[in-house]
């Protein structure tokens, strides 16, 4: 079997707040099933080629190294855009969820996006911070992470959330209730943690849609979870939800 | 001094006498927090009552350096304020003032105080325009709680306007670090770089701070790197690079359980181990140097003698058990004791980090540390506690490493034994001071029963 290939955009410039542990978590949890794995880092000036992805992973960086990223990923917007139409599996957190509607905040500036999900970005008062848990259709168990953003984002009508708040958790913009966004095999959110460790149904869910995609059972085998689902439990009790 | 600050002082003082003389213990920012309400802009009229030499700020090393950038001063014989048990924000600084300087020996050439105090980065806006030392020396900038202090950006914006609040301060800074040469490039101060001017040999990080040009944005080449983004660097766009260093360490040597290395045709001996204990004291000697009050022989001493007693690489004797601690609060932090455990072969590892306010409450941190190095360690036995056990052992679980949740240093010894060697205990902020209480009282208890042994 050709190795499940995880792309992931700009790691040296995207980096911020451990979101790289996303790709250690969907890597490791491969490993352990004996499901062949490798890891594509794409950086600065290497060709971006989504035609042998199977899993692309966008990061957030600082708003510097972010402004970097931003010209080489639009340039290859229509890759981008086609990987997702053809139900390529992609996961965004913070900054590069935001990337993915059509307008956002940059500092001061509302840039382009790339447009691939009806949602738009704008600046709001203060930041929103804090450890979050969500309630989402893909995982019985709650969803937690933790929230960092200054930008408030708004779904278009009948674009589906992640998942819906809990608790004092602000999502999406602190108003709607939503947080990221779920279409097709893509994910968009602003919780770091990262996501994925501390959540391991949203880890498999995104591993069994890549395998169904290149049309392989998406069964996949059970893992000893033990040591993930009880600090999923910790932070989601601290939070008001059990 | 006028009225109002001579009263709000006053009121520190009088605040600090109750602590000592009522609650028998040190009233810690209290006074400064007093006096600061009486009178905002005291630190400004306190500050004249000794020739002010330096703050210290950095992300990492900040206390360490001041104790020992203060050991130095004080071998002067001069009277030294210093804020040394690490209150970092202006409210301590203005307590440091308050308190009776500290002299180490009588008979200096002067009696004219001296100060040095440590400044959390983002208060040095604050405190270096009322403070006008003479030097302001930065550590580094890594990454560090950005929930509560935002990205290294507005960091270097506070320690820019805290430089422009003080146009004659000398900007004493590491210039191995291109996020501390990018505010010596913008601000108007006289400027003088430190760094390692050698090849360590060390393999990079596997995330690091920017390794960005500060000026152009391309990626930086290196001829060397320390650690993190500290190294020798060139922007291969615009010729942005290292600047010239006034203060160069070379032929580096890292030996076992110390180091050492040559500087303007001396050689530096520490009783200290770690790649940035090259950089703090290399800033001490900096420091030293250009201020021209202490001799080489002062400073040569100051750094053998130094053995610090606030947890940070502090030695514990259990028996025939012995137990290590240091601060990590941040990856750079946790990297650099990845690497002092694998130099010692150590095969213990006990891992606290607690979220309370003063740690930052975001822990998505331990995702961006090299703890995969630790996983060839063979008979590794790690164990995890604080608030924030179950994400570290989350983390460990997928660097390979598995983990047992414990209390308190006490479980971790009674799970090992003689046999295992050395204990390595690592800890975040609000984390590290317990541990290190209860480590003491074990010292002393397990000292005490040796004495009882013998005594029979």
């Amino acid at each position: 079997m050709k190795p499940l290939n995880i792309v992931h955009l700009f790691p040296e410039l995207l980096n911020l707040y451990g979101d790289g542990g996303n790709v250690i978590a969907l890597r490791r949890r491969c490993e352990w099933r004996d499901i062949p794995v490798q890891v594509t880092e794409v950086g600065m000036g290497d060709a971006m080629d989504f035609s042998h992805a199977d899993i692309v992973f966008i990061g957030g960086g600082a708003d510097r190294e972010q402004m970097i990223a931003k010209d080489a990923i639009a340039a290859r917007k229509a890759e981008l855009r086609s990987y997702v139409a053809d139900n390529g599996v992609l996961l965004a957190v913070c900054g590069g969820y935001q990337f993915l509607g059509h307008r956002y905040t940059m500092g001061d500036e509302s840039v382009g996006g790339l447009g691939i999900v009806d949602m738009e970005t704008v600046r709001g008062e203060g930041r929103l911070i804090g450890n979050a848990v969500i309630e989402s259709d893909i995982a019985s168990m709650p969803v937690v992470g933790f929230e960092n953003h200054g930008g408030r984002t708004t779904l278009g009508a009948g674009v589906k959330p992640l998942g819906r708040v809990l608790g004092a958790t602000h999502g999406n913009n602190g108003e709607d209730g939503f947080e990221g966004v779920h279409q097709g095999n893509l994910i968009g959110t602003y919780l770091h943690g990262p996501l994925l460790p501390k959540n391991p149904q949203v880890a498999d869910y995104l591993l069994a849609r890549a395998l169904e995609r290149r049309g392989e059972s998406c069964e996949l085998a059970p893992l000893d979870d033990a040591v993930e689902a009880e600090a999923n439990r910790v932070m989601a009790r601290r939070l008001g939800v059990s | 001094m006028g009225f109002r600050s001579s009263f709000a002082a006053f009121l520190g003082k009088s605040a600090r006498w109750a602590g000592e003389t009522f609650m028998h213990r040190s009233a810690g920012n209290l006074p400064g927090v007093i006096a600061m309400k009486a009178a905002p802009a005291v630190l400004a009229d306190l500050s004249g009552a000794a020739d002010n030499i330096a703050v210290i700020t950095g992300t990492n090393g900040k206390t360490t350096t001041t104790n020992l950038a203060a050991d130095c001063l004080a071998s002067s014989g001069r009277p030294l304020y210093c804020n040394r048990d690490g209150n970092n924000l202006e409210s301590g600084v203005v307590t440091a003032y308050l308190v009776k300087p500290e002299r180490a020996a009588e008979g200096a050439s002067s009696d004219a105080p001296v100060s040095c105090f440590e400044c959390d980065e983002m208060y040095t806006r604050y405190v270096v325009p009322r403070v006008k030392p003479r030097f302001f020396l930065l550590l580094n900038l890594f990454r560090d709680q950005l929930d509560r202090v935002g990205e290294i950006e507005h960091v270097q914006g506070a320690i820019a306007a805290a430089l422009e609040g003080s146009p004659d301060t000398v900007f004493l800074y590491n210039g191995d670090d291109p996020l501390c040469a990018a505010i010596a490039a913008r601000v108007p101060n006289r400027s003088l770089a430190f760094g390692i001017a050698c090849d360590m040999g060390l393999d990079a990080d596997r995330i690091s701070d920017s390794r960005f040009c500060q000026q152009c944005g391309a990626a930086l080449e290196y001829d060397y790197v320390h650690y993190g983004q500290l190294g020798a660097y060139r922007c291969p766009s615009c010729g942005w690079g290292r600047p010239e260093l006034s203060f160069a360490a070379e032929n580096v040597r890292m030996l076992d359980g110390s180091l050492a290395f040559d500087i303007d045709g001396h050689t530096v001996q520490t009783g200290q181990t770690g790649v940035y204990m090259v950089y703090n004291t290399l800033a001490v000697y900096a420091l030293s140097k250009a201020s021209e009050i202490v001799s080489f022989e002062g400073f040569q001493q100051a750094v053998e003698a130094y053995r610090p007693t606030n947890g940070r690489l502090q030695t514990f004797r259990l028996g025939g058990r012995s137990v290590m601690t240091n601060l990590a609060k941040n990856p750079t932090g946790f990297n650099q004791n990845i690497r002092i455990v694998l130099n010692e072969g150590g095969r213990v590892l006990a891992l606290f980090v607690n979220d309370e306010e003063a740690d930052g409450c975001d822990v998505s941190w331990f995702w961006d540390i090299d703890f995969e190095r630790w996983s060839q360690i063979e008979g590794l036995k790690a164990f995890v506690g604080g608030s924030r056990a179950n994400d570290m052992q989350v983390r460990l679980k997928y660097a390979g490493i598995p983990s047992t949740i414990v209390e308190n240093a006490a479980d971790v010894l009674a799970a090992t034994d003689e046999s295992d060697g050395k204990v390595y205990v690592i800890a975040n902020y609000t984390a590290l001071p317990p541990l290190r209480r209860e480590l003491e009282a074990l010292e002393k208890a397990s000292a005490d029963g040796c004495a009882r042994k013998e005594g029979e």
